[in-house]
């Protein structure tokens, strides 16, 4: 049963699980907004970085690994020289090199794109600029808000850094992998939001 | 090993973030009744999500070495300050984005906020040296 004309628990569910997937299948990345949003909050040293990505990805891998041969051969002798041609990469599927600044910079632009979307879908965009009259109940409204979304940002961004991940890494890709540090980062952080929740209802 | 394509970067954050709004986790009315036990609908898309992907991982990745995530001593103070601030603005990192999308102006504050979070913990971790053995 959906409230508000939100997909019903098993629509998002499959959705989201599918994407968590997906993703990993279509770029060899763990999934993971926060990781994604400290390379632009650390831009100019990811720029020095890609800047020695580009330079190192124009030495040919055929050329190194010909040069490693060579250098063995130098060492060892010819004594087992017919054996000594490089081995094909093996096959085993891991996580791939960072993706380029502009590709993660694509990402974030189509969380903001995919709001946008949904919203015009359901025929516009969000009433007011605020968070709506829930947040003003049970938080605050107002400009006193703008101040406590900055705080709560703020504690959001420290928080998920600290633990190596958010909702998304830790709660869906670390999770569905069973990886010890997401379960215990998912119930720490999805405790603590519940009993926050709880105080500003009044219930604790 | 080479650069996975530009686009489907792209076209996973536009499938991320419509799903997540479509399902009301940027709706804050929704988020609160899911952290007060209101209303079970989110918390069954989210666990609903992880028995999916853990399907999916099994099935089709078998073979694959995924990253792992092994608890350091930043997982549970982070964790926690995570979640504070997460029922105080109603937006995780990914939730922060998709409502500026949705034409919610507040959620540029969060967003902000969670910039300079970041900076912050980098700013420590480099102080200190803080190994938390999380990767990008």
């Amino acid at each position: 049963m959906s409230t508000a004309g939100y997909w019903p628990w098993w629509a998002g569910a499959a959705a989201l699980g599918a994407i968590t997937v997906g993703f990993w299948m279509a770029v060899r990345r763990p999934l993971g907004v926060t990781g994604v949003l400290a390379r632009f909050v650390n831009l100019r040293e990811e720029i020095e970085a890609e800047r020695k990505d580009a330079a190192l990805a124009l030495a040919d891998e055929a050329a190194l690994a010909a040069a490693l041969v060579a250098a063995t051969r130098e060492s060892f002798g010819d004594a087992m020289s017919p054996s000594l041609t490089p081995l094909p990469m093996p096959a085993v599927r891991r996580s791939g090199a960072r993706p380029r600044l502009a590709a993660h910079a694509l990402f974030l632009g189509g969380l903001v794109a995919g709001g946008l979307l949904s919203r015009l879908l359901r025929g516009g965009l969000a009433s007011g600029p605020g968070l709506g009259d829930a947040y003003a109940r049970v938080v605050c409204g107002g400009w006193r808000a703008c101040a406590v979304l900055i705080a709560g940002g703020a504690l959001v961004g420290f928080g998920t850094a600290l633990a190596g991940g958010c909702s998304s890494g830790h709660g869906l890709f670390g999770c569905a992998r069973l990886q010890p540090g997401s379960l215990v980062a998912t119930a720490s952080f999805f405790g603590a939001a519940v009993g926050v929740s709880l105080f500003l209802e009044g219930g604790l | 090993m080479a650069r996975a394509p530009f686009l489907r970067f792209g076209l996973f954050g536009l499938a991320l973030g419509f799903v997540l709004s479509e399902a009301g986790f940027s709706d804050y009315a929704e988020l609160h009744r899911m952290f007060t036990f209101q209303d079970l609908r989110l918390l069954l898309t989210f666990a609903g999500a992880v028995a999916v992907a853990m399907a999916g991982f099994s099935l089709l990745c078998r073979d694959d070495v995924l990253p792992a995530r092994p608890i350091h001593r930043g997982t549970v103070p982070g964790g926690v300050l995570f979640g504070v601030g997460w029922a105080l603005c109603g937006a995780c990192p990914a939730i922060a984005l998709v409502q500026i999308g949705e034409g919610r102006g507040a959620a540029v504050a969060s967003a902000i906020g969670i910039g300079a979070g970041i900076w912050a913990a980098q700013a420590l971790r480099r102080r200190w040296r803080w190994d938390l053995g999380s990767c990008g």
